[in-house]
């Protein structure tokens, strides 16, 4: 029986060869879309999968109260991992992890920038980062030793065994390879090029024994069985007991790092698992505008099935058994497509990867992404083949054996309400796909309070240090240099805050966070950045050193109308504001306006060079280049562009953008194609009705127009459907944004334009052809 | 008594008309009978074989299908008595474009679910039986009317049904073809197999040894041609 049914499908795929196209070019375009998503889903989900104790595995994060407003962050103080494991039975191990730290690792004549944590013994013991040389009980004892990835231990050491060579970091000090890690795994979120026992990093900052200060992150390992929930609430209050009482803490579990670790105001509001969400709604959404093709014209052309229906019926076929052929059709259908779908994936895959930077393929998709794709087709064709099988199966041998096919009024508006869905689909994606282009212009464009084109700064590490002055005055020498300057953060995103500052008039009860940017000399000039009263800081005025310069958010917030000369102190040192700037951005758009506070000091992370806009830039940056190797020669000369790193920041948004364009194409191409081929069969319903109209005088635009009119209601339906659910979902995509464009008219307009300009094109070419048809053939035809 | 018909009413109600297609028909028909059925079109001729065919089921009254009534049975249990028993001749052939001489012949065999062996086998022997074995691979589109209504009739008798219900089966064909199909139906039931067809030839009519003139719904008389044996 089944071969029957697969005999007749595949005939009437080859018969119907424009309807088939139509149906399996829309679904394997569903599909498609599906494969790529189910295999970056799968991705997504395998993040951090690999660790042995994952189930047991926690981050600590702190949520810190400041007025109203919770922030969360990952930064811990650090005596916190010791007492976890001192004082809590259930935690077996706890390590300290530094944030990735960019060094210069060198071996021989062999140097260059790599990635490296330090961590304490249990680290080893925690995560699944197997030892392929080395002894883990002893590997991080010594404070000098070094353990490496066998990917770093190939690049330096070629063939040779690594083991016991010593290198050199930063040329301050010297390491022993005590260990070959396997390489990471790319699915992993802690990422490493090497590992240092985290003695000397605890030697460069005091405060990392403090309770009072939150700097460094803290990992622990429970005993199996402890819930998330249970053990927070047993270290909730512990930074608190020790002098933060505004801090909570709070146990992340390793299923949660990746997937859902955006806070907003101390609660979890999601994160990746958001566009996991998202991508997966659209996929499915590609793939209903697909199925509701396949159901139309498989009702529309149901006449031609009629007779099939009525003779299968009469030789004994139940109304079971038809349905079923009908779905096994639908179902041959949809397997055909997923084949062409998953080719089509295979050759878009490159595409996708690139945007997303990722190394998907679907050579090396394991049996989930099968068994995904398994049941996509399945339910695509059980989805597709519905209405079909039921309607077909309805059919009355009586009738139809005498072709009196039933015109069924429910189908006709069945297959009208389907149509208006794919409109309305596709007007939400157009709406979608032009408030996210317009936002990412927003962005890219607005005045961020400072100038980001010719800006660039230079990482400060070794000699640098010392001989900042030296090199800062021979850049000024150079014709193409306007202004340097440093400060010990990047512009783009500021990282310091504190709530210590003290004002006259303030409320004791009251905690704001302030951003703490310490700055040398002409800063403020070199970035661009604009003074609203006072003055920048000066070498001519010795007290600047504890002078403060504060933007008009922090004089808003402190409740200063004219901050210039008042007093404020910080860390509990006392000074004078002497400049009030124009309130300029920092971070990301996600992030609200901060206030900022300005201090002079001579830490300098980061050298910022304003340059005169104009070319020249290869022959500048070559002798840019000298005078750092000429002051720095154990470094190579490193260099960034604000602005192109301002818009990695947004790196994501314009992905999304990217993507929802893409798809905004996909669904209203497949929506086209099911039309085409329901203008096309419903022109040849009426070929009697235009044949008499053109006898009765009626003109080819008329015809036309009367044709054409039927979809454009449906079109202007749909835009009224989809508009207010576009507002209402885009609103809340922008509320994401600390700055944000609003959502005008327009916008609506133009997606409902360009859907009915899309549809008028579709079916005009199919009712001009009516139309123009010759009317006594068309009558003869009765 | 194959068939046996007690009042048998059929009513059309489309919006707000009326149509009553079969008023009261009382029929009796024997197994072996060839029986014709004649009227001007919309005398009820086809409602009455369709629902004697089981496509259709009436509005009113009774019809006992070898001693068993079956107007008021579910379409299940209707659809399994039709796969055993009947077969059916149309005026326009009804082959599915799709399937070849070959399998449209198979297609009622599939459904009372026999082997492909002897499936491939019963084929085999009526298209021989119908000169048309060299047409076994074509599809109906090839064939000529003529072969065409083989082809049909074929399929109606491939499970060897007790009943063969032909709808105008000559009224699509040229003399010669029609000359010919009514022979092979003349030859089924001089096997055995009764036949019931409507028809508005009287040339046609006169193959079967009964005929029944329809009018307004009701059987007006009953004609023997040649009694049956």
């Amino acid at each position: 029986m089944f071969s029957n049914y697969l005999k007749i499908t595949l005939r009437t795929l080859l018969k119907q060869r424009v309807h088939s196209m139509i149906n399996l070019l829309g679904l394997a375009l569903g599909l498609a879309c599906t494969s790529i998503i189910v295999l970056w889903i799968k991705r997504e989900l395998s993040m951090n999968q690999f660790h042995e104790h994952k189930a047991e595995l926690f981050r600590v994060l702190e949520h810190q109260t400041y007025d109203d407003a919770v922030f969360t962050f990952a930064a811990t103080p650090g005596p916190l991992a010791e007492k976890l494991k001192a004082d809590f039975p259930e935690i077996t191990h706890a390590s300290r992890v530094s944030w990735g730290e960019r060094s210069l690792l060198a071996y021989g004549r062999e140097s260059f920038y790599q990635e490296g944590r330090s961590v304490e013994p249990d680290f080893l013991e925690m995560f699944t980062f197997p030892l392929l040389q080395g002894n883990q009980e002893t590997a991080l004892s010594n404070p000098n030793n070094i353990l490496i990835t066998r990917e770093l231990a190939d690049k330096y050491f070629g063939g040779e065994d690594p083991m016991g060579k010593v290198m050199r970091l930063d040329d301050e000090a010297d390491y022993e390879v005590a260990g070959v890690l396997a390489d990471i795994p790319e699915n992993s979120t802690l990422k490493f090029d090497f590992l240092l026992p985290l003695d000397n990093y605890l030697k460069q900052d005091e405060s990392l024994n403090s309770w009072n200060n939150n700097s460094i992150q803290c990992y622990f390992r429970v005993r199996p069985g402890v819930e998330a929930g249970a053990i927070t609430e047993k270290i909730k209050k512990i930074v608190a007991e020790n002098g933060q009482e505004n801090v909570a803490l709070l146990a992340h579990p390793l299923s949660d790092w990746y997937l859902r670790s955006r806070f907003q105001d101390g609660k979890l509001q999601g994160g990746r698992i958001d566009s996991v969400r998202l991508f997966g709604i659209i996929a499915v959404f590609i793939l209903l505008i697909a199925c509701i093709n396949f159901m139309n014209l498989s009702t529309a052309k149901s006449a031609n099935r009629a007779m099939e229906v009525g003779v299968r019926k009469v030789s004994g076929a139940t109304r079971g058994l038809l349905a079923g052929q009908f779905l096994s059709e639908s179902l041959i259908m949809s397997a055909l497509a997923g084949l062409l779908g998953i080719a089509l994936a295979a050759v878009a895959l490159p595409y996708f990867n690139r945007l997303f930077e990722l190394e998907l393929a679907i050579s090396s998709a394991g049996p989930g992404f099968w068994l995904g794709m398994g049941a996509a087709i399945v339910i695509t064709g059980l989805v597709a083949g519905s209405y079909p099988a039921f309607f077909l199966s309805g059919f009355q041998p009586v009738k139809v054996l005498k072709g009196l096919v039933r015109k069924s009024g429910g189908a006709v508006q069945l297959r009208k309400a389907l149509v208006t869905a794919q409109f309305a689909i596709s007007v939400l994606l157009i709406i979608g796909a032009l408030v996210i282009y317009r936002q990412i212009q927003f962005i890219k464009n607005k005045n961020l309070g400072y100038d980001k084109e010719n800006l660039l700064y230079v990482p400060v590490n070794g000699a640098l240090w010392d001989k900042y002055e030296t090199v800062k005055t021979e850049l000024m020498q150079m014709p193409g240099i306007l202004s340097v300057s440093s400060t010990n953060g990047q512009v783009h995103q500021w990282g310091n805050n504190t709530s210590n500052v003290s004002w006259e008039g303030k409320d004791p009860e009251q905690a704001i966070l302030f951003q703490t940017i310490p700055v040398g000399y002409g800063f403020v000039k070199t970035i661009g950045a604009s003074l609203k009263a006072g003055r920048d800081f000066s070498p001519e005025f010795p007290a600047d050193s504890t002078n403060f310069l504060i933007n008009e958010t922090a004089a808003r917030l402190m409740g200063m109308d004219e901050p210039v000369g008042q007093t404020i102190s910080l860390w509990e040192e006392t000074g004078r504001i002497v400049g009030l700037l124009r309130d300029f951005h920092v971070g990301s758009f996600h992030q609200a306006q901060d206030p900022v506070i300005m201090i002079l000091r001579p830490w300098k992370n980061f050298i910022y060079i304003r340059l005169k806009p104009g070319d020249g830039l290869s022959g500048l940056l070559a002798s840019m280049e000298m005078v750092f190797r000429k002051h720095n020669p154990a470094y190579p000369f490193e260099y960034h562009f604000t602005d192109r790193e301002y818009e990695e920041l947004h790196r994501n948004e314009q992905r999304t953008g990217e993507l929802a364009k893409v798809f905004a194409f996909l669904a209203i191409f497949v929506s086209c194609l099911g039309l085409f081929g329901l203008a096309s069969f419903m022109a040849e319903q009426r070929t009697k009705e235009i044949g008499i109209r053109k006898v009765l005088g009626a003109s080819v635009g008329g015809i036309t127009r009367l044709l054409t009119m039927d979809f454009l209601k449906l079109a202007l339906i749909a835009i009224f459907i989809a508009s207010p659910l576009a507002y209402y979902l885009m609103n809340k995509w922008l509320q994401g944004f600390a700055f944000r464009i609003g959502i005008p008219w327009w916008v609506f307009a133009l997606a409902g334009l360009i859907t009915a300009l899309v549809a008028i094109l579709t079916v005009g070419f199919q009712s001009v052809k009516a139309a123009l048809a010759n009317p006594v053939r068309a009558l003869r035809s009765e | 008594m194959m068939i046996k018909t007690n009042k048998l009413v059929k009513i059309y109600q489309t919006d707000e008309v009326e149509t009553t297609a079969l008023n009261e028909v009382d029929l009796e028909i024997g197994e072996g009978e060839f029986v014709s059925v004649m009227g001007p079109s919309g005398c009820g001729k086809s409602t009455l074989l369709n629902v004697l065919g089981m496509i259709d089921s009436p509005s009113g009254g009774d019809y006992y299908f070898n001693g068993t009534e079956v107007g008021r049975l579910p379409e299940r249990k209707r659809s399994n008595i039709r796969k055993h028993n009947l077969g059916f001749v149309f005026q326009s052939f009804n082959l599915i474009d799709e399937l070849t001489v070959f399998e449209n012949i198979e297609l009622p065999m599939l459904y009372t679910k026999v082997p492909g062996p002897q499936r491939r086998k019963r084929v085999e022997e009526l298209l021989e039986g119908m000169n048309i074995m060299h047409r076994r691979n074509h599809f109906p589109q090839q064939l000529s009317g003529g072969q065409q209504q083989r082809v049909a009739v074929a399929r109606a008798v491939v499970n060897k049904p007790k009943l063969i219900l032909a709808d105008e089966p000559t009224g699509n064909l040229d003399s010669s073809n029609g000359e010919e199909v009514m022979k092979i139906l003349s030859s089924l039931n001089a096997e055995g197999t009764t036949i019931l067809m409507v028809t508005h030839s009287q040339y046609c009519a006169e193959f079967g040894n009964r005929i029944i003139r329809m009018l307004d719904g009701q059987v007006v008389t009953e004609n023997v041609v040649r009694q049956y044996l």
